[in-house]
């Protein structure tokens, strides 16, 4: 399965901010295009911006799951990753894209929310 | 694939037995690198490249430009330091404050993290020196040249006077017939060419110069930080220097970007900056914050806390920071949603910048701490830093900007953010690596003086900026009215000033005063556990006596015998036999030995090409056509002659031994050399400069209802057709030159070039003819203008593409570029990679868009 046996390396690292980028880069374009091209297409807008986070937010979760189960779960203060072997330096970037996955789940949430609370482009 | 992925990281050093034990071998061994690597004699010395000359002079040349925009600083206090004050005219005022935004930010912020990174990061991954030391001789050279033009424009009164970011249509209109506009928009964009030279420096020296061992979760923090920041720079400054283009093409040529009566729109341009402008703070702040993370620990005596969390910061920020660009433009009526995505971002990167400073708290907490002057700086740092973050977060907030914009109150957040986020750190920084450059220390009792005035002089000095903002008092006013309630305060900002400016003298004071009786510091003097501080005092031109095995990520702390194993040579590359200079190659995430890459040593290539690469942007600004044209074709010149005497270089052997029983390729093609990395690199930045060109195409294809004007397209189409044809035939051509370069034999792999040459020179004919056969006058409106300079944007690099070729061909015909020897034509082909991609994106745009619009 790809999923288990997808190796850590720096490009595992930047997936979930990547996927932010990505979530970003569709819903500011989209709601600037919509908001200046028709004055009441903002029910549109908010479809694009829920459907787009809902997707990044669920992309970023696998992501989060994927580093989880390759660091090993819990990674404490006694286990810092930093043994010059090829284990922990998987593990450290497991770990690593754990974390980002989480900064990036806050900012999709975050960045998705004006989806919500905005009923007209103006 | 071996070559790729490397040979194993030796055991372990060499233990008793071999041949580093004998004293008169190890002498032997040290004459001869002290020679190879040793700088050139007399006036020669400016000729150097090595990364210890280079970073120094570079780091002092920042340093001088700081002081010259601080004094501009103080004149603009003396000015505001009373209602209607005389001192300064209101002309004057405007050049003083844009030149003091610009070079702080253009030509001291950001140039002092390439600087301290080309003097600091060989030394923290153990190399002798970076990939490309005449890459950043040239970087230099340009930014001493570009910074002395643009400073030395007030000595004349030209100085640029329309803010730090230069905004249309004030620049276009008002400032039209003003030389000052000009000198910015070139003099800057020759720098910020430097800034991607040491981008692309810096990436394939965190990357792949590390020492053996050194896995990717071994690395010192501050590489981490240096790869995210350099990095953004690739994505930050090319929009900006899109943005130069378009404007400088208004000002220059007429083209309608940014006049509203041909519809063109000047929001382009804030879209363009503030996309470079947003990161930029960030690109300043995080190498500064990186420092911190080597320091930090070395005085509370242990490893940092959460290492991994702070990789998380460095590449969480560097992400988010490209989402906040908006935040600057609250002000200008774009949709409420739209402001509410970029609110949004604002008030999310503050958690991973949160995360760093309590990982620097709890590390101090959970160890020792010891206090001296760069913890004082350090933890100063983190107060003023905190309060100007916290600030931050008020203007993210929409309804907030709308009150506080272009008011003091922005200035004293930025204020509090810079200096505590990058002034005080990188002050920090300079008592704690002064031995490292020196050998010797700064004194503790000047560093104490000195940080008490600057810390309380800032707070004296900004602190009631907010209040004045709040109150009401604009920006960029060259004075204000009595009985405001706004003259105490003021008076108040202006003594601080002096008083924080009083306290960096102490500091300069400190740094140039005579040492010659002071004893050398001690060996790794802060007892610190990083591999910067193996130097001994005073260091040596080598950097490394041998390039050691790392298995920790303190070294200092962790490796038993370390030092001794290092001075004793027992490690790689002990010994220079062949006279060169040498520095080894590693893999990404493993740092497993690929190759013994040969630097280049001392030349005046680099200077000159900095001189001549000037002279084009220099004389353009006088509109000296002429001048300009013959200055580019010097140039080209000369980085030809450059790369043709100093790259690509044919070893006399394949391989050597680089101890320890260890033998490397020294040549290597295609993803195994570090050229290719360079390439990849650099065509990333390039790409996205080309796609903010497409970016604006799109922008005003949302803003203006009519920018595509009817039965626009069709007549242009066949020759947008035949250019894309052209162009895949060349780059199919240039990539089976590449792939069976053996195969075709000499005179087959030539014939290839010729006709991908032949080609490509078409394609640019096919797509200079385009607008041409639909009579697009770029004058007229902004659509011809929008097509125009997306197609020279691409011909111009199709016309590279054909130099580079036939570069090749020279190459294959001196008999240098062989099937065995195939650096170039493998960098040549990624290149063309990215100018398929390139010319089929701007055909799909120019030459379809229309028609389905």
């Amino acid at each position: 399965m790809i999923f288990r046996d997808t190796k850590a390396t720096l490009w595992t690292v930047v997936a979930p901010p990547s996927v932010w980028a990505l979530h970003f880069l569709t819903v500011y374009p989209t709601a600037a295009v919509i908001c200046a091209k028709s004055a009441d297409g903002i029910g549109t807008a908010r479809l694009v911006v829920f459907v787009a986070t809902v997707t990044a937010l669920f992309a970023i979760l696998l992501a989060g799951v994927w580093g989880w189960r390759h660091s090993g779960g819990v990674v404490t203060a006694d286990d810092p990753l930093d043994d010059g072997n090829r284990d922990s330096r998987q593990r450290f970037l497991a770990n690593a894209t754990l974390l980002l996955a989480g900064l990036s789940f806050v900012a999709v949430l975050f960045t998705g929310l004006p989806g919500l609370a905005f009923g007209t482009c103006r | 694939m071996t070559a790729r992925q490397g040979v194993e990281v030796a055991p372990g050093p060499a233990g008793p037995g071999s041949a580093q034990d004998d004293p008169e071998v190890r002498r032997g061994q040290e004459d001869r690198l002290r020679e190879a690597w040793k700088a050139p004699p007399g006036w020669r010395y400016w000729s150097a490249v090595n990364n210890t000359e280079v970073g120094l002079w570079y780091t002092l040349a920042a340093f001088g430009f700081m002081l010259f925009a601080g004094v501009l600083a103080l004149l603009m206090r003396a000015q505001l330091a009373v209602p209607e004050n005389g001192l300064l005219s209101a002309g004057l005022y405007n050049q003083m404050f844009t030149l003091h935004g610009s070079v702080m930010m253009f030509l001291f912020a950001v140039p002092i993290f390439e600087a301290g990174s080309i003097l600091l990061l060989p030394q923290m991954l153990s190399a002798r020196d970076l990939p490309f030391p005449r890459l950043s001789a040239y970087g230099f050279w340009s930014f001493v040249i570009g910074g002395v033009f643009v400073c030395g424009s007030i000595f004349f009164g030209v100085a640029p006077a329309g803010g730090w970011f230069m905004y249309p249509p004030l620049t276009t209109t008002v400032q039209k017939d003003q030389l000052g506009v000009d000198v910015w928009l070139l003099g800057l964009s020759f720098i910020e060419v430097a800034s991607i030279a040491a981008a692309v420096e810096l990436i394939v020296g965190v990357l792949k110069c590390r020492p053996p061992g050194m896995r990717i979760n071994l690395i010192p923090l501050y590489a981490w930080y240096i790869l995210v920041v350099a990095v953004m720079i690739l994505f930050a400054f090319p929009p900006l220097i899109a943005g130069d283009l378009l404007l400088e093409l208004e000002r220059a040529f007429d083209w309608p970007f940014f006049d509203a009566t041909r519809g063109g729109d000047p929001l382009l341009w804030q879209h363009l900056f503030w996309i470079f402008g947003h990161p930029e703070v960030y690109i300043v702040f995080l190498p500064a914050i990186g420092l911190m993370a080597m320091i930090v620990p070395t005085f509370a005596g242990r490893p940092i806390v959460g290492y991994s969390w702070i990789v998380l910061a460095a590449i969480g920020t560097g992400f988010l920071s490209f989402g906040l660009w908006v935040h600057h433009m609250f002000a200008t009526g774009l949709p409420n949603i739209s402001l509410g995505f970029f609110s949004a971002a604002s008030e999310a990167v503050a958690l991973p910048t949160g995360v760093q400073i309590f990982v620097f708290i709890a590390t101090l907490l959970a160890g020792k701490a010891r206090f001296s002057v760069p913890m004082l700086f350090a933890t100063g740092s983190l107060g003023v830093f905190i309060f100007g973050g916290l600030t931050g977060v008020m203007v993210a907030l929409a309804p907030f900007d709308w009150q506080a914009h272009d008011t003091y109150f922005v200035v004293g957040h930025l204020h509090y953010v810079l200096v505590g986020g990058m002034l005080f750190p990188v002050t920090a920084a300079a008592y704690y690596y002064f031995p490292f450059m020196t050998g010797k220390h700064l004194s503790e009792a000047w560093g104490k003086a000195a940080f008490w005035l600057m810390f309380a002089g800032f707070n004296l000095a900004f602190l009631p900026m907010h209040f004045t903002g709040l109150m009401g008092m604009p920006r960029r006013v060259y004075t204000y009215p009595s009985g405001l309630g706004l003259d105490g305060l003021n008076m108040a900002s202006t003594v601080g000033a002096f008083v924080f400016a009083a306290g960096f003298l102490v500091v300069v004071g400190d740094i140039f005063r005579p040492k010659g009786r002071q004893p050398y510091a001690r060996r790794n003097p802060w007892n610190a556990g990083s591999l910067e501080w193996l130097i001994e005092m005073p260091g040596e031109d080598w950097g490394v006596r041998s390039v050691p095995i790392i298995l920790s990520r303190y070294p200092l702390w962790d490796q038993p015998g370390f030092l001794k194993n290092l001075d004793e040579g027992r490690f790689y590359l002990p010994d220079a036999e062949e006279g060169k200079r040498e520095t080894l190659i590693t893999s990404i995430l493993d740092a497993r030995p690929i190759q013994c890459l040969r630097v280049p040593g001392p030349t005046w290539l680099t200077f000159w090409a900095a001189v001549l690469t000037g002279g084009v942007f220099i004389f353009s600004t006088y509109h000296w056509w002429t001048a300009s044209i013959v200055s580019g074709v010097g140039a080209l010149a000369t980085i030809l002659a450059w790369l043709w005497t100093g790259t690509a270089l044919v070893p006399e052997k394949p391989e050597k031994n680089v101890g320890l029983d260890t033998v490397l390729p020294l040549y290597g093609a295609g993803p195994a050399s570090v050229g290719w990395w360079a390439m990849f690199i650099t065509m990333t930045g390039d790409l996205t400069a080309f796609l903010s060109l497409v970016f604006g195409y799109f922008f005003y294809w949302t803003v203006r209802a009519d920018f595509v004007p009817e039965g626009a397209g069709p007549a242009g189409l066949p020759w947008f057709a035949l250019a894309f044809a052209a162009t895949f035939a060349a780059w199919g051509l240039t990539f089976l030159a590449r792939r069976r370069i053996g195969a075709l034999g000499p005179r087959g792999f030539q014939g290839t070039l010729a006709l991908a040459i032949l080609l490509a020179l078409a394609a640019g004919g096919a797509l200079i003819l385009a607008p041409l056969s639909e009579g697009l006058d770029p004058t007229v409106h902004v659509y011809p203008a929008s097509v125009w300079v997306v197609v020279l944007w691409t011909g111009i690099h199709l016309a590279v593409g054909a130099l580079m070729l036939a570069y090749c061909l020279a190459r294959s015909l001196a008999g240098r570029l062989t099937p065995e020897h195939d650096i170039e034509v493998w960098n040549v082909a990624l290149y063309w990679h990215f100018l398929l991609l390139s010319v089929a994106v701007a055909c799909a745009v120019l030459a379809l868009f229309p028609l389905v619009d």
